[in-house]
């Protein structure tokens, strides 16, 4: 059974994008069939975040138009198989889609794909209703910030109007020490206000960056980031995995520094 | 910065927590909280004319389809 997973967030700027890459990567280095679809036209992105911005030839406007296949659309990724991108339209206005055709789109792609993941563009306008249009489930990004959460209560009501089957919360960006000196919000704070599901939560970590640069998700790396990202992969598939912290990590060597200077 | 806001106690998260709290409310029932204020100060007026009530004990709380009113 495939399922139709979009990504968004309202606010943009939160990791949307990297979260899309991230664990549409995961998914298909645990062996199922991936296609990731920037759905933000006119501003695409996944294309440069997975390092495939020099294969484009075809995009997501050219196959809704008729104008080739899907499949001369779709770029295999070849580190990763079972990983393609569908990328968008650059110099496209967002009124070329509209929802019946997204999701007549992504009812075709269920027949070839395990998981089609949606990175949804910033807002609640078109290009957000043409995400959204033939989505099974959500997966709404936020960071611990005031402005992002208000964003991604606005995004859970209007995907609990649109009857999102099931709707699961990502915290990105969380700093440990603020977190600790009071200074930022805790998950448990964000869980809290927002009353959904948390899926994960990500921890502040440069390494993101790096792997933009290089045009390489972080899902298979032996970091804070790629870690994280490979259990929402895992929860995605239904397993039961612990909340990653670097928090514990650390104050187990705290404790242990501890002791050494007692000693 | 922090030796600008450390005179005030309450910590920033907790202030983020109380602000956003109101304006969730207020967003998710599409009202300002000074509506909200005036909505609370009338209701309180319509009570107060049939039953004996402390308005300055009097709670409101909104959600999207019903207010519960505490006194």
């Amino acid at each position: 059974m495939s399922e139709v997973i979009v990504v968004t967030s309202g606010k943009g700027g939160v990791g949307k994008t990297t979260t899309s890459a991230n664990i549409g990567t995961g998914l298909a280095v645990l062996g199922k069939k991936v296609v990731l679809i920037d759905t933000d036209i006119g501003l695409r992105n996944l294309d440069v975040v997975l390092g495939l911005e020099n294969k484009i030839v075809y995009n997501l406007v050219d196959v809704i138009e008729g104008n080739c296949r899907i499949k001369q659309a779709l770029i295999k990724d070849k580190r990763y198989p079972g990983l393609s991108l569908l990328p968008s339209a650059q110099t496209r206005d967002k009124d070329s889609v509209n929802p019946e055709q997204m999701k007549k789109l992504t009812d075709q792609l269920k027949d070839q794909f395990d998981y089609i993941i949606l990175d949804c563009p910033a807002g609640i306008e078109q290009g957000f209703k043409n995400a959204v249009a033939g989505a099974d489930r959500a997966i709404v990004v936020t960071t611990p910030e005031v402005s992002a959460i208000r964003d991604a209560d606005r995004i859970i009501g209007l995907l609990n109007a649109y009857e999102m089957g099931q709707i699961d919360l990502i915290i990105n960006r969380l700093r440990p020490e603020m977190i600790k000196r009071g200074d930022m919000m805790s998950i448990d704070d964000v869980v809290d206000i927002l009353s959904v599901h948390l899926i994960g939560a990500i921890y502040d970590d440069e390494n993101i960056v790096i792997s933009t640069n290089h045009g390489e998700p972080l899902v298979c790396s032996d970091t804070p980031a790629g870690k994280a990202y490979m259990n929402i992969c895992k929860r995605i598939l239904g397993e039961d995995v612990p909340l990653y912290s670097p928090e514990k990590e650390k104050s187990i060597w705290f404790r242990l520094n501890g002791i050494f200077q007692r000693v | 910065m922090r030796s600008f806001w450390s005179f005030k106690r309450k910590k920033s998260s907790q202030i983020a927590k109380d602000r956003l709290k109101i304006l969730l409310i207020s967003d998710r029932i599409d009202c300002s909280p000074e509506v909200m204020e005036m909505i609370k100060k009338d209701i309180a007026k319509i009570l107060c004319k049939y039953m004996q009530i402390d308005t300055s004990t009097l709670e409101l709380e909104f959600s999207k389809r019903k207010i519960n009113v505490f006194w």
